[in-house]
């Protein structure tokens, strides 16, 4: 468990999968492919829950402190086929504006870089994506201005600006 | 090392193992196949397959069941077979692939046979179903074997178009 002043971030459980099929069938999903079907979120679910158990790290439900509303799911994944480690989030209407997604994501590359020894993270999205690029902008993300040519995908490291 | 809390069963000839990081290439390989995989909801590019590997294990997780891979007694990996009832899915269903190289060899009914009885012995199943695309002569030879019997078609939201076979209860195997 992870706990900022606005937020507590528990692993991706079980009792997650209601939320998140809301979360996930919510137009939000647009850039990452979405919405889709209940089954094919099932399987969706279902991989990232192996994900602790594959990799050592995986997807956190982010919940506003003293409260069991979920506001978005954020974390780290790395599929067998990408190069790297990279971040991952999708944010509830009610987790947009709070400034919990901000200390979220921060909260979840610390604990990527601190407790598993990694590398800061990468994260790949659509440049359409706006609110995802404010988020990453207000992070002070570095842009991968190489990686990003001639294609519709941003890449960001994380870390602070040097 | 396993990925899930799956048991390990032992038949004449073969080890039923839980998922490890292991299996994922003759898994990819499998699923690579557009002949082969067909039986299987189709095939999958390697991303995708690595979804459905993670999925399996996230589905032992959540139901305590799912596919375990097939060992030959000297260690290849031959296959996977286990008990599978993802959302969409009419209810639990036993089944099985066998990789290239190893049909012929009776694995798939050794195996499928292991994970039946567990399901009824361990789990506490009443009943099993097996879901088989139509056209599927092997598997469905295969469920007949075991003893399952065509009940119904329905629209599988992965497979689409289904065969139910149900199997015998554990009234009638145990």
């Amino acid at each position: 468990m992870i706990t900022t002043n606005k937020s507590v971030l528990h692993r991706l459980m079980m009792r997650d999968f209601m939320p998140l099929y809301a979360l996930l069938e919510d137009r939000r999903t647009e850039f990452m492919v979405g919405p889709s079907s209940h089954t094919q979120n099932w399987f969706c679910i279902a991989s990232k829950v192996s994900s602790w158990f594959l990799t050592g790290f995986g997807r956190w439900r982010v919940a506003r402190c003293n409260m069991e509303a979920s506001l978005f799911r954020v974390g780290s994944n790395r599929p067998n086929h990408f190069s790297e480690i990279e971040l991952r989030s999708i944010f509830s209407a009610h987790g947009e504006l709070k400034g919990c997604a901000f200390q979220g994501t921060n909260a979840i590359n610390e604990w990527v870089q601190n407790s598993l020894g990694l590398k800061p993270l990468l994260r790949h999205f659509n440049r359409q994506n706006l609110q995802l690029l404010a988020l990453e902008e207000k992070l002070c993300t570095l842009a991968d201005h190489e990686a990003n040519k001639g294609t519709t995908v941003y890449f960001y490291a994380m870390g602070k600006v040097q | 090392m396993s990925l899930t809390n799956s048991p390990r069963l032992h038949s004449d000839n073969l080890i039923l193992r839980g998922p490890e990081i292991r299996d994922f290439e003759p898994m990819a390989k499998f699923y690579a196949d557009a002949v082969r995989a067909i039986g299987f909801g189709g095939s999958l590019k390697r991303d995708e397959a690595w979804r459905w590997f993670a999925s399996n294990i996230g589905h032992w997780h959540i139901h305590g069941y799912g596919y375990f891979t097939i060992e030959t007694k000297t260690g290849d990996i031959a296959g996977i077979s286990g008990i599978w009832n993802p959302e969409g899915w009419p209810e639990p269903e036993v089944g099985w692939v066998v990789y290239v190289g190893f049909e012929g060899q009776s694995i798939a009914y050794e195996a499928a046979l292991r994970a039946r009885i567990w399901a009824y012995e361990m789990l506490s199943m009443t009943t099993l179903t097996s879901n088989i695309i139509p056209g599927n002569i092997r598997s469905i030879k295969l469920a007949e074997r075991m003893g399952a019997t065509y009940e119904r078609t329905y629209t599988n939201p992965n497979m689409g178009e289904g065969m139910l076979y149900r199997h015998p209860g554990p009234e009638l195997l145990l």
